[in-house]
């Protein structure tokens, strides 16, 4: 049989076909027992495979997926809790030591300014007064 | 109820709405993982996670895409994963891969035979070739739909259903002439 006929017979399975090669196509079925053979197996093959498909799991697959997924929610649940658990000591602590640090400034300073409590260092009088006047040194 | 009321009802934590979905999904997503991997227990567990993928990303969902092709595509990609890791099993440990079926004890043994010379001949072929055969001949997607699924354009997957055609018709034509 002629392969090109062959493949334009597969071919009008799965895809539109030109109006030409319909048309040949048609016309070499009703010449041809041997492509018509061809394009009942074919027809018989692909009826075969859909029939034939398995479409189930084993019993109870919906339950499984539900029992499955219960578990990975309480798993996650689980360990965002620990994490949290984690973290919630980790900012107490923090929040603690931020605590012990300002006060230590404040104790140390005995001063009750933002830049106590930050421990910032606190200049002089007489510093603060030369570094508002840059220009006071340069003319001397 | 819709799918998309039920999809609206798990969002809003209803569990039993999701169990209706995978219910009505399962034949499907069966048709899909068996078609690729054979009746086995990785088939059964690679469904599973197609439906627990699903329920992670049901916020994220949007339904443009209708859900069986969505499920279909996490079945296909899925299915692909678990081929690629049996095959680096086989190579790691030079066993011969046998998949077992697993017989459904209520139907007729004439029917089993010819599922297993069916599904037999599907294995036979490399995943990509099984993949356009599942689509399209066991789930009736067209050839545009199948090459939106599998990534690739139109021509690929008809010049692989033709030569995956040959094939199957080698192997098949005893019981198909049966059939007749």
């Amino acid at each position: 049989m002629n392969e090109r006929l062959r493949n334009l017979l597969c071919r009008s399975f799965d895809e539109e076909l030109s109006e030409q090669e319909q048309r040949e196509l048609e016309q070499a079925l009703s010449f041809s027992s041997q492509l018509r053979q061809e394009q009942k197996q074919l027809t018989d093959m692909r009826q075969l495979i859909k029939k034939e498909s398995v479409r189930s799991f084993q019993p109870f697959f919906a339950a499984r997926v539900m029992h499955r997924i219960k578990n990975e929610m309480r798993e996650s649940e689980d360990f965002i809790g620990s994490l949290v658990w984690a973290f919630r000591w980790i900012a107490v602590s923090g929040a603690v030591a931020i605590l012990l640090l300002v006060g230590s400034h404040v104790f140390l300073e005995k001063n009750y300014s933002l830049a106590a409590v930050l421990g910032m260092p606190q200049p002089a009088l007489e510093d603060t007064l030369e570094l508002e006047n840059p220009l006071l040194e340069e003319t001397q | 109820m819709t799918d998309r009321e039920l999809i609206d009802n798990v969002r809003a934590g209803d569990s039993q709405a999701f169990e209706q979905l995978v219910k009505r999904y399962e034949s499907q997503v069966a048709a899909t993982v068996i078609g690729m991997l054979g009746s086995c227990q990785e088939a059964d567990d690679v469904g599973q996670e197609v439906f627990i993928r699903f329920y992670k990303a049901i916020h994220q969902f949007r339904e443009e895409a209708r859900l069986g092709t969505y499920l279909t595509r996490i079945a296909i990609n899925l299915s692909l994963n678990e081929l690629k890791r049996r095959k680096r099993r086989h190579l790691l440990f030079k066993r011969p891969e046998k998949v077992k079926p697993m017989m459904n004890p209520d139907d007729s043994i004439a029917r089993n035979e010819k599922q297993e010379m069916v599904q037999e001949a599907i294995q036979k072929l490399e995943p990509k070739f099984r993949s356009v055969v599942v689509l399209r001949l066991i789930e009736g997607y067209s050839t545009e739909e199948a090459a939106k699924i599998l990534k690739v354009p139109i021509g690929t997957v008809l010049s692989r259903l033709s030569r995956a055609q040959k094939k199957l018709k080698e192997m098949l034509t005893p019981f198909v002439q049966e059939e007749v």
